[in-house]
């Protein structure tokens, strides 16, 4: 846990360089490899991003190359990330803009075909149009990411270039600018790609939220502050990211509700929270039942609390949730929030924040579930609609990432990439569906993927993927079911083989493969098989409707 | 400010920076640890400490502690 000083030096508006350098802690032995292909000084930074990497315990080996302006990654050796870290003053002043930017695209598809990791490309443009067609050239190119300097020197009023740098340091980039770019370097852009995701943020009230003790200072005693509101405004931004919001609170229900109630100046409301737990039970049951009744891990949570007590309990019964000292100024638990790593993402898509917003509508739909007998009822009452992408070109963003997020209905635990699904889709003999859900509560966007395979006169499975946003809804046979009855190279199958994997999570779609399968082949465990007439047979439940596009 | 003061300050800095302790005499010849690289970090770091900001043609012309406190001691005059 990071104490209030070490929080001070590292998440302060502008970190000292000096403060920095002395937080500097040896690599560990195993480390990240890096590779940093360059045509000005990057060593500096290493030191300055080491005590911000330390808070993940991640240690990164950089492999910076010789400066070199043509990029023309001699001695190219593997890494996990390659970072391009590119002054483009002494290119510019040899062409046009124009060439540069068509160089530019020209090294940087030529590194994509050297390596399958993420490409970082940190440079800045002299101006917005060249801004436009840098973005344009990285977006062009698969996993690679475009890390403006000089926009986030905007961000901090600081200038990015100091001219008398570059005989010394063989950069031009100002001292401050340095602590800046190493701080976002460690926790927002390498951190993106390297650390699973965050998931979730529990945060305390008391002085954490506010300033002052609701059970002491009462409704009208405890103080929001400047800091404190925009603390509350970068939640609900975070939220809007598809991170879920819980509060979890000492104190008793009744008047944390009429606290919300009363100040109705606290940007945070009550009801943005996902889940709420007022209690005097201890923080980490809290955070399991949080976890549990999000469906995720509470290795995916970060607490955030000013007492140091509460956190060391957390941190004692949930080690590997991750936790946050608030501190009293906001303004700097506002920045540790912010720069913690992991939880920054390179990219936010609709379907982030319809995640937060589908879970809040699953509880209104447990209610409906609960109160009808009937599942006909339950789905007409909900005007749920099915929707088959039967040629999702479109959405292979979309079905890569349930491919390679979904955990708990993913039958065969396969990952396939963006390019996997779209050499299946120009298959004769291969089908990719998407499946899109919404009912009167939400719209959840694509929440299935199947991928299957002609083979003989059998139609085989490759994977099913069913977003947990959709489970605990009993749509799985619709889903599932009407996808292959409406696939082309399913006519005349006899057989529906669906390959399977046992895995730590996927037990909800292994269960459902069990309940479904008349037979299991003989000399794996790999395959289950259902009759296809079985599958022709199945009738959609009456208050189901299905679109088609 | 006094040169004795910053002279101290500015021995305290290089000992976090470079990991030897130095006196006044020292002159960045003499001493391994202060490469070009950590020369970057020194200038950095001393800029910090005393809120300046050093001219380019200073940077490079400084030999050692002694131009150091000197060059530190006119900037700060300037304030």
């Amino acid at each position: 846990m990071l104490l209030h000083k070490q929080q001070k030096i590292l998440f302060s508006r502008l970190p000292s360089f000096l403060e920095l350098l002395k937080l500097h802690t040896p690599l560990k032995e195993k480390a990240i490899k890096i590779n940093v292909w360059r045509n000005h000084g990057f060593e500096t930074l290493v030191p300055l991003m080491q005590p911000y990497l330390a808070t993940r315990n991640i240690s990164i080996d950089f492999q910076i190359s010789s400066y070199d302006d043509s990029f023309s990654f001699a001695e190219y050796s593997h890494a996990s990330i390659e970072i391009l870290w590119l002054d483009p003053k002494v290119l510019l002043s040899q062409s046009s803009s124009g060439r540069w930017v068509n160089w530019l695209s020209e090294r940087i598809n030529f590194l994509r075909r050297l390596s399958k990791s993420p490409i970082i490309l940190a440079t800045w443009a002299e101006s917005g149009i060249d801004v436009k067609k840098i973005t344009e050239v990285v977006d062009s190119v698969r996993y690679t990411f475009f890390a403006d300097l000089s926009e986030l020197c905007c961000e901090y009023s600081i200038n990015l270039k100091d001219s008398r740098n570059m005989s010394f340091a063989a950069s031009a980039i100002s001292r401050f600018a340095q602590v800046i770019i190493a701080r976002k370097l460690a926790c927002h852009w390498i951190s993106a790609l390297l650390l699973p995701p965050i998931k979730a943020i529990a945060i305390d009230l008391d002085n954490t939220l506010h300033k002052g003790i609701l059970g002491e200072d009462e409704i009208s005693g405890v103080l929001l502050t400047d800091e404190h509101r925009a603390l509350h405004h970068k939640i609900k931004k975070i939220q809007k990211q598809g991170i879920f919001i819980a509060l979890i609170s000492r104190n008793e229900y009744s008047d944390v509700k009429k606290l919300f109630s009363i100040r109705k100046e606290y940007p945070l409301r009550l009801e943005d929270f996902t889940e709420i737990e007022i209690s005097w039970d201890e923080k980490s049951n809290a955070i399991k039942r949080i976890a549990e009744s999000i469906n995720i891990s509470t290795d995916a949570i970060i607490f955030v609390d000013d007492n140091p007590g509460e956190l060391f309990e957390v941190n004692k019964n949930l080690p590997h949730t991750h936790i946050i000292l608030a501190h009293a100024d906001a303004s700097i638990t506002e920045r540790v929030i912010d720069y913690y790593p992991g939880l920054w993402r390179w990219n936010y898509s609709e379907d982030d924040y319809k995640r937060v917003n589908d879970f809040k509508a699953n509880k209104d739909r447990n209610l409906f579930l609960s109160k009808s007998q009937d599942l006909n009822k339950y789905y007409s009452s909900l005007e749920i609609k099915l929707k088959i992408y039967l040629e999702p070109f479109l959405y292979l963003d979309r079905l890569s990432d349930l491919s390679n997020k979904t955990n708990q209905f993913n039958l065969a635990l396969k990952r396939y990439s963006e390019i996997d699904l779209f050499n299946f889709l120009n298959s004769k003999d291969t089908e990719v569906f998407g499946i899109g859900l919404n009912d009167k509560l939400s719209d959840s966007g694509i929440i299935s993927l199947l991928v299957a395979e002609l083979i003989d006169h059998d139609l085989m499975i490759h994977e099913v993927c069913i977003s947990c946003r959709a489970l605990g809804r009993k749509l799985e046979d619709a889903i599932i079911f009407t996808a292959i009855k409406n696939m082309r190279i399913f006519k005349e199958c006899k057989k529906v083989i669906f390959s399977i994997k046992y895995g730590k999570r996927n037990k909800p779609a292994i269960s459902w493969i069990e309940k479904h399968s008349n037979e299991i082949n003989a000399y794996a465990h790999d395959v289950h098989i259902i009759d296809a007439e079985n599958i022709r047979n199945y009738s959609l439940p009456k208050g189901l409707k299905i679109i088609k596009t | 400010m006094k040169k004795i003061e910053i002279e101290t300050r500015v021995l305290s800095v290089l000992k976090t920076i470079l990991g030897v302790d130095l006196n006044s005499k020292s002159l960045r010849e003499e001493i391994d640890e202060w490469d070009s690289l950590k020369h970057i970090d020194v200038i950095f770091s001393l800029e910090d400490e005393f809120d300046i900001r050093f001219e380019e043609d200073i940077v490079n012309d400084i030999v050692g502690i002694v131009s150091l406190v000197d060059s530190i001691h006119i900037l700060l005059n300037k304030k």
